[in-house]
């Protein structure tokens, strides 16, 4: 009798998850039912047109919305017994959100927007910025600390978004379409980090619709009419 | 969140926009200060009509006597004794004045001197007071002397003259001779001032035993009225006993009249003036509960990206909802905090300008800002709730 080793438990994972709008005939179903598990330090890619569902399937990824069907499992944890105390306090420590148009605080200065996911945190002050600091070193802007959004060029605000994103180490970052607004080289730079911090084990689940930045990632998801092209059970 | 960056994060939005957050605050200013102002004001003209009282009004009264016209009792000086034996009383006598008809006061006998101060005018009116009386009215005199018990005993033909009359009758020193319908008497005295009935200051003034004796048919139908003059805050206790005092028998006969009570009279005074300053002041404060209530809705519409990422980096609802509460909260405060100034700075500069000493009750003073900070609760309420509800996805997506 042998004992066969146990799978390693997804950062997330989705079963038969679905995600409408309204109800009856004028439904909208943004996400059909889809199964999908993403492990730590995979690196996906989602790809799909416009309203095919990709930006929903993040949100249902990131806590952000509830399925209207299906299950969604953190660290193999039922996220529908918990409320929102339980969900944002997920989101805070387990998942790092990056999105096209940065939504950093225009009026706190780099440094400070990087701290803001520890202070929710409850991360002494002496703490907190040494680790944002420390995070904002590592993506390359320590000079630009101080300086407020406005005064960062497109580039630097995403890395100081991506700083944000990790200054927790959670084990799932979520981009959505990270490089939308950025010009190619500052593109190429954000995506060579997006790769480090995969290579740190940083589980990492992309949205774009460019197929060249969709192929920094280890595994594709292609969504079409809010379901995966190719049906079945999708292992990131 | 630590306690500290609570606030610390409330506070963010108002110090980022302060010229937005002075004008969100304005109306709470203006309603708080109207109110200070209002309750610092009714104080301060309490104070002064208290001060005012306790120097000469609430210490005299008076009891009305009998008269050829009227059914009161009969009141002579000798009443005085009895009024004299009340605990306060400081003096008392009895005054006569609107004899009818009047007199003629002329400088000269004979019936043709008493026919041209008739025709020009120029007779001043006769009033008559006992020693007694005198000490009671407490006359000041330019010139000359005060007739005395004696002169009062034996019915002397003495007069003092107020200021006005002896200006009427031409007479500018004293002693000088005048003749009251043609009986010569001697003006030893020219009053210049009275702490109390100032109808001396304007009449021709005898001994009332003189005039009893002298003119019986003028006085007949001229009440006596028994003046008293009290201790500070006796008057009311007073004006209940002296009635007993002079008619036991039946001291519903005598009118008494003591003055108005400071305290009513303060108090009727502070609550019609207060009563409507105050309303205004409420009107104040909606205007400023409304203020900072549309400019915390608008500050949420307008941040409602912001609020989809701190709930994506892992604010809850509720802290979302304090956030825009503390914020609400902030504004109304610094609002009860300007306005409880600007208040007090009104009320130091109108009661300087009227000569007041400034009161204001302590517990408006501390407790203003709190009403700033009611007013900032009830108007950031909506507001918060408003913000707890943004749905992060959505608010994202823009």
């Amino acid at each position: 009798m042998t004992n066969a080793p146990k799978a390693p438990t997804p950062a997330i994972e989705l079963r038969a998850a679905e995600r409408s709008y309204g109800s009856g005939a004028q439904a909208v179903h943004a996400l059909r039912p889809v199964d999908l598990r993403v492990h730590h330090g995979d690196y996906l890619a989602i790809m799909g047109r416009s309203g095919s569902g990709k930006s929903t399937l993040l949100n249902v990824l990131g806590l952000l919305v509830r399925p209207s069907a299906g299950t969604v499992l953190v660290d193999g944890r039922d996220t529908a017994e918990l409320g929102d105390e339980e969900l944002s306090a997920i989101r805070g420590s387990s998942i790092g959100f990056v999105f096209q148009s940065f939504h950093l605080l225009p009026a706190l200065t780099a440094l400070e927007n990087v701290e803001l996911p520890l202070v929710y945190g409850r991360v002494p002050p002496a703490q907190r910025h040494s680790a944002a600091a420390a995070a904002i070193e590592r993506v390359g802007v320590a000079r630009r600390a101080h300086a407020l959004p406005r005064e960062l060029s497109g580039g630097e605000r995403q890395r100081v978004a991506v700083a944000r994103a990790v200054v927790r180490r959670p084990p799932l970052l979520l981009c959505d379409e990270p490089t939308g607004n950025l010009d190619s080289e500052s593109a190429t730079q954000l995506m060579a980090l997006l790769g480090e911090l995969n290579g740190e084990g940083i589980a990492v689940a992309l949205v774009t619709h460019d197929p060249e930045i969709a192929a920094h990632a280890g595994q594709l998801l292609r969504l079409v009419d809010g379901a995966p092209a190719e049906p079945g059970e999708v292992a990131a | 969140m630590l306690p500290r960056d609570v606030l610390a994060q409330a506070l963010t939005a108002p110090l980022n926009r302060p010229g937005r957050s002075l004008l969100t605050i304005l109306g709470t200013v203006l309603g708080v200060g109207m109110l200070v102002t209002t309750l610092g004001l009714t104080s301060s003209a309490h104070a002064q009509i208290n001060t005012r009282f306790d120097a000469l009004d609430s210490t005299e009264v008076d009891a009305q006597g009998a008269s050829a016209t009227t059914t009161a009792p009969v009141i002579t000086d000798a009443e005085r004794t009895q009024a004299l034996g009340l605990l306060g009383v400081r003096a008392a006598g009895v005054i006569r004045s609107e004899l009818t008809p009047q007199p003629t006061v002329t400088l000269g006998p004979g019936p043709g001197a008493v026919a041209a101060a008739q025709e020009s005018g120029s007779s001043p009116n006769v009033m008559s007071a006992s020693v007694g009386a005198l000490a009671v009215i407490a006359p000041t005199l330019s010139e000359g002397t005060l007739y005395t018990t004696t002169e009062q005993d034996h019915a002397a033909h003495v007069a003092l003259l107020g200021v006005a009359a002896a200006r009427q009758l031409g007479l500018n020193h004293v002693p000088a001779t005048i003749y009251i319908d043609g009986t010569l008497f001697l003006a030893q005295g020219i009053i210049s001032n009275t702490e109390r009935e100032n109808q001396a200051l304007l009449d021709v003034v005898i001994p009332d035993t003189t005039e009893q004796q002298l003119l019986p048919n003028n006085t007949a139908n001229a009440a006596p009225t028994l003046i008293v003059a009290t201790r500070l805050g006796y008057a009311t206790a007073i004006g209940q006993a002296l009635a007993t005092a002079i008619y036991p028998t039946d001291p519903a006969a005598v009118t008494v009249t003591t003055p108005p009570n400071p305290q009513a009279l303060g108090a009727a005074v502070s609550s019609d003036i207060t009563g409507l300053f105050v309303v205004l002041a409420l009107v104040g404060l909606i205007v400023g509960i409304v203020g900072i209530a549309n400019t915390t809705l608008v500050s949420v519409l307008e941040r409602v990206p912001e609020i989809g990422l701190r709930r994506a980096i892992g604010a809850r609802k509720t802290q979302i909802a304090t956030q825009m509460l503390l914020e609400s909260l902030t504004l109304g405060t610094l609002g009860g905090l300007f306005g409880d100034a600007l208040g007090l700075t009104a009320v130091a500069a109108i009661a300087l300008l009227k000569g007041w000493a400034p009161v204001a009750p302590l517990w408006i003073i501390i407790l203003a800002p709190l009403v700033g900070t009611i007013t900032g609760l009830l108007a950031g309420a909506y507001p918060a709730i408003r913000a707890a509800s943004v749905d992060p996805a959505i608010a994202l997506a823009r």
